[in-house]
């Protein structure tokens, strides 16, 4: 047996890695071992891949598409940024850019809250959403004007967005931004 | 400056680290498994040049394509970057001096940010991750979305994007064999328990990773709160089972503790799982109060467990070393390093 790295030399190095109980076998010969990384570390701190594989698994595992269904119109639905289509994404369970949450997202809500038991997020929002969550205060104790301050560098990043918005004319986001202050500076009266 | 593995933490006789990992990414760009190379390089540098510009000195930038592969894997052994980021040709990490804060540029996600601490310690991990997160959410667009939150590669971490985890060491529900019914328990509070290191033989070293799963429908600091009081309960029944070990037959104790300690000290050859193996009955021995390390309880075990990894040893011997030399390296490391006991 050819070792699997270089596919040159013969392999002298043999071990199986078992993540989630999931064996995968490995065949290498002694310089490409002793270059690899043989810890049998598990690689759980990147589990993404087997929470994924579960997901497709459930996806897949819906009876929606078979290998008769390749032509199967919902199969073919397509993301115009990427061009992700859906059989792509149950096969992979990943998305392929934002805009695939538009195009995919209410084919899948129902797995999205079997799995994670919601489908709605709450908790800290970017600033330009207007709510920055959760303050530092909370979680460590301390500084009990957290929140004030939070507020104000808030208020001072979204007046920012706002004059940038006004001066490219983009005058839809320009109002919500308003809006938003106008929200937050009602709060802090 | 040391390392963040090189300090003190809390609980530290079983809370091993902290953990904390926020999943973000940009509005304007593919995610990374569709962005063409031309863009990937814009998005690396535009963060990275953004890191060195506001943080001179405080983080450095390491380009994968610009690191070989035992370096990389280095890297991954000591918990800075992950096994996607290892593979990967155009990401980056840039990392803090003590390599406890690590934001992953063009991994699985845009940015990850991660923060790792000694002991238990997730408020500090987790307030440092929401700076830098609003540090970079003041200087890009991160995607998101009113429903599902900040947008992920993975449905899995759509919502939060937040992962918090502990490494504990368990030997005494390992031996009591109750690890998978806290597995079970766990599972029905959106905790999962893994083992750190194992092959199919079983894990090894007694380490297990308690993590949160799920990202939608819960606020970070419940998330967090949930995960620490189910933790405390852990550490609780661990400490219970270590003493239970030590009355049932204490001359069994002790002998497992003083073989360990001089197995490690006077070996000239050790594999990974040996090594780890050992380490775990002389931690044991050590919370037990058996053993007494001129060190005290501070024996840094996190720094251990990092410094004989394979590719860490590979790394530091600055050329590739053999599976034997290895082993070899490894025995001769723990030899000049542990402590002596009193």
């Amino acid at each position: 047996m050819l070792c699997e790295k270089c596919q040159k030399n013969v392999a002298t190095f043999h071990y199986t890695e078992v993540v989630n109980g999931v064996k995968n076998e490995h065949h290498l010969c002694s310089n490409c071992a002793a270059n690899t990384d043989v810890s049998y570390y598990s690689s759980i701190f990147d589990n993404d891949m087997h929470l994924t594989q579960l997901l497709s698994g459930i996806l897949g595992g819906q009876g929606m598409f078979t290998d008769k269904d390749q032509k199967d119109p919902a199969r073919q639905v397509q993301c115009p940024k990427c061009g992700m289509t859906y059989g792509e994404f149950v096969n992979n369970s990943t998305f392929g850019c934002p805009d695939c949450y538009d195009v995919f997202g209410p084919l899948i809500s129902d797995t999205i809250k079997r799995i994670q038991g919601s489908d709605h997020h709450v908790g800290k929002k970017p600033m330009l959403y207007g709510m920055s969550e959760p303050k530092d205060g909370d979680l460590t104790g301390g500084s009990p004007d957290g929140s004030v301050q939070d507020l104000k560098k808030e208020l001072d990043f979204l007046s920012k967005k706002l004059k940038e918005a006004v001066s490219e004319e983009n005058f839809t986001e320009a109002a919500r931004l308003r809006d938003v202050i106008a929200g937050l500076k009602g709060k802090d009266e | 400056m040391n390392k963040w593995y090189e300090r003190a933490g809390s609980n530290g006789d079983v809370v091993i680290s902290s953990r904390i990992r926020l999943a973000r990414n940009f509005a304007d760009y593919k995610f990374p498994s569709k962005l063409d190379e031309e863009d990937a390089v814009s998005l690396v540098n535009s963060v990275a040049g953004s890191f060195q510009k506001d943080f001179p000195g405080e983080y450095r930038c390491i380009f994968m394509n610009n690191c070989s592969e035992t370096k990389r894997n280095a890297l991954k052994e000591r918990r800075a970057i992950s096994s996607y980021l290892v593979k990967s040709g155009s990401g980056a990490v840039i990392l803090s001096e003590d390599e406890g804060t690590s934001v992953l540029v063009n991994g699985e996600d845009h940015i990850r940010i991660q923060v790792i601490a000694n002991g238990m310690n997730i408020p500090v991990c987790f307030k440092k991750a929401n700076d830098i997160d609003d540090y970079i959410d003041a200087n890009f667009d991160y995607a998101y979305d009113e429903k599902y939150g900040y947008k992920t590669t993975y449905p899995t971490n759509v919502g939060t994007g937040l992962r918090a985890g502990y490494t504990l060491h368990l030997p005494g529900l390992a031996e009591a064999k109750k690890i998978t019914q806290i597995s079970t328990e766990l599972g029905r509070f959106g905790l999962k328990i893994r083992p750190v290191y194992g092959d199919d033989e079983g894990s090894f070293g007694n380490l297990y990773q308690v993590s949160t799963q799920k990202t939608l429908g819960q606020e970070e600091r419940e998330i967090i709160k949930d995960l620490d009081d189910i933790v405390n309960q852990i550490i609780n029944q661990e400490r219970d089972q270590r003493r239970a070990i030590y009355d049932k037959d204490k001359y069994r104790a002790e002998d497992v503790a003083y073989k360990s300690y001089g197995v490690l000290k006077y070996a000239r050859k050790l594999t990974l799982r040996d090594a780890m193996a050992l380490l775990s009955e002389f931690m044991l021995g050590i919370s037990l109060g058996i053993l007494t390390t001129e060190n005290g309880d501070g024996v840094g075990i996190n720094k251990f467990i990092m410094d004989i990894q394979p590719a860490v040893l590979n790394n530091s011997a600055g050329r590739s070393l053999s599976v034997a030399e290895t082993d070899v390296l490894r025995a001769q490391y723990l030899r000049n390093n542990l402590p002596e006991i009193i």
